[in-house]
């Protein structure tokens, strides 16, 4: 990898040393998803991930938030071996939000019922009620700063809202108890074309405002280089190209078509990679 | 015809803790569990032998509820620590606690005719002694939906809806799924062991294959409370199961006057079932089908 070793370098907000993720096909055959990845990213980072179809992308955010467990390997967040966490008990360290909007909120519940649930992440659910005066306060104070759209329709059920609205309410709660690291996983790409820089928008402001170690998956080569601050490309489980914040300013998505090509041996980008006109 | 309005009211508001619970599995866990015929019976059973033992009438009827809650928690043990599927588990338990209850009463059935129970001082209200029992047991049966909507909107309650609603967004909000779904299970059962408990008392006995059917019975009055105050929310569902089991037994104590025979009830009530899903399901694609429509 191209990062120089730095003496006095912050301790990083996540590390992965050597993780391996293989899944098993039937007649014992396995692909590996992740072939012995190593990396750290710092606090405030905001890293791009971008990569062919099967590369690892999503099974490296899955690995990060415990929704899949690592075959080998460590993982660990502000120092703290998190390897062998289930999702839930890391949830108060690492936030996801999901690409498929029917999965990225609670459908029956109210907005701010959502909110709440996020809300005690990472505290201890007791007999408090979920949504007194002062919190609901609170909650509508967050919404109003981040995601307007949402503010006048907290007491609505989040499945009456539409998608672009599910994935901010899903960008609110991600973010709002003070999680280290964020995983967004294509987390815009079902949106139409006009929704989704509004999500990406209260996404920003999201990142930015809680100073969040963000990992984001796209397909979007153009979001991929004009969000974050460093840009990783996988294949076959591999981070192939590694480009850091000097070298991404000058990024175009052409720049990046020809370097993924030239890291891959030749293999052009998936179909369904959206590049600008 | 007063009889039957009282003695409907009477069971309808022993039994809807029965429904209460199957909304507690079914529609806030999205957990069908079928424990409920077993766990009936078991606190039944329990109550029964604590009573003819000699228990002071409430220990006993704690003790069967804590029972209840015991057979819930293994059934959801089984589901998520085994792996086992959740019709399954709940089949599972519903058989298992046959042998058990068996076990518990030594016998087939427990008479409780010379035995003080919790209903005792009700009995010997000068008044009509049906409306004591309608008073304490409504009384009864308000505090558990007024629990329950209380539950269900603290930051634990919450969280077990999360999980029942979308488990993959309550467990990236930190909440561990297999407790919330066993606690559920517990609550559940809990009041359906409750409910066996004070329904053995009101008959008189109790008997192993009193549980028999009580999940299609509760899904049944659930649905018909459903008709009347929709499902969109927690304090709906809790209103639709204590005024669904009451409508339930009306219905029913109906049916048996007009000559309906006994042993015909289950029968009637499992079609009773299958025309109010397979009408909401075509009530489902009817509004489906009508959206589409303005869509094209």
């Amino acid at each position: 990898m191209s990062s120089e070793p730095q003496a006095d370098a912050p301790a990083p907000v996540l590390r992965l040393e050597g993780v391996t993720k293989r899944f098993s096909l039937n007649e014992g055959e396995a692909v590996v998803a992740l072939d012995g990845i190593d990396l750290e990213l710092c606090r405030g980072d905001f890293v791009t991930i971008v990569g062919s179809n099967g590369a690892g992308k999503s099974t490296l955010l899955n690995v990060i938030s415990g929704a899949v467990p690592c075959d080998d390997g460590q993982v660990s967040i502000r120092g703290i071996d998190v390897t062998s966490w289930p999702q839930h008990k890391r949830a108060h360290m690492v936030a996801v939000v999901l690409q498929d909007p029917k999965t990225s909120v609670a459908p029956s519940l109210t907005v701010e019922e959502n909110l709440a649930v996020a809300f005690s992440r990472g505290k201890r659910r007791g007999l408090h009620l979920a949504l007194t005066r002062s919190r609901r306060r609170n909650l509508q104070d967050q919404v109003v700063a981040l995601a307007p759209p949402l503010a006048n329709r907290l007491r609505q059920s989040a499945g009456s809202l539409s998608g672009g609205e599910r994935q901010m309410l899903a960008v609110v709660m991600a973010t709002l108890a003070g999680a280290d690291v964020l995983c967004l996983d294509e987390h815009c790409a079902s949106l139409d074309p006009l929704r989704a820089p509004e999500v990406m928008a209260v996404t920003d402001a999201a990142i930015h405002n809680r100073g969040l170690t963000t990992l984001m998956v796209t397909h979007n080569l153009e979001l991929a280089v004009r969000h974050g601050k460093r840009l990783l490309l996988m294949h076959h489980g591999r981070i192939v190209v590694d480009v850091q914040q000097e070298d991404k300013d000058r990024l175009t998505p052409q720049r990046l078509m020809d370097r993924f090509r030239t890291a891959t041996g030749g293999m052009p980008l998936p179909a369904r990679t959206v590049l600008p006109d | 015809m007063v009889d039957l309005f009282a003695t409907s009211a009477e069971q309808g508001l022993v039994l809807c803790l029965v429904t209460l619970g199957i909304v507690i599995s079914f529609r806030i866990a999205d957990f069908p569990d079928l424990t409920v015929d077993g766990s009936f019976a078991t606190g039944a059973s329990v109550a029964a032998v604590g009573l003819a033992a000699g228990l002071p009438p409430l220990l006993a009827v704690g003790i069967a509820a804590v029972a209840g809650a015991a057979a819930g928690t293994v059934t959801g043990t089984l589901h998520t620590k085994l792996g086992i599927s959740k019709i399954l588990a709940g089949i599972l338990m519903m058989i298992m606690l046959y042998s058990v209850n068996l076990r518990i009463m030594g016998r087939s059935n427990v008479p409780l005719l010379d035995v003080r129970t919790a209903l005792t001082p009700l009995e010997n209200v000068n008044w009509a002694h049906s409306a004591a029992f309608i008073i304490a047991f409504g009384v009864l049966a308000l505090a558990a939906r007024g629990v329950l909507d209380w539950f269900f909107s603290t930051d634990l309650g919450l969280a077990l809806r999360a999980v029942g609603d979308n488990e993959k967004m309550a467990v990236a909000a930190g909440i561990n799924p297999d407790s919330a779904k066993i606690l559920a299970l517990a609550m559940a059962n809990c009041l359906v062991g409750l409910s066996g408990a004070l329904f053995a008392q009101t008959v008189g006995f109790a008997d192993v294959g009193m549980g028999i059917g009580m999940i299609i019975i509760g899904f049944a009055s659930l649905l018909i409370g459903e008709a009347v105050f929709g499902r969109r929310s927690i304090t709906r569902l809790t209103a639709a199961a204590v005024v669904g089991t009451i409508i339930y037994q009306l219905i029913v104590g109906t049916a048996l006057r007009l000559g309906l025979a006994p042993t015909d009830l289950r029968l009637a009530t499992g079609l009773m079932v299958v025309a109010a899903l397979g009408l909401s399901r075509r009530a489902v694609q009817r509004r489906a089908g009508a959206e589409a429509g303005t869509a094209a």
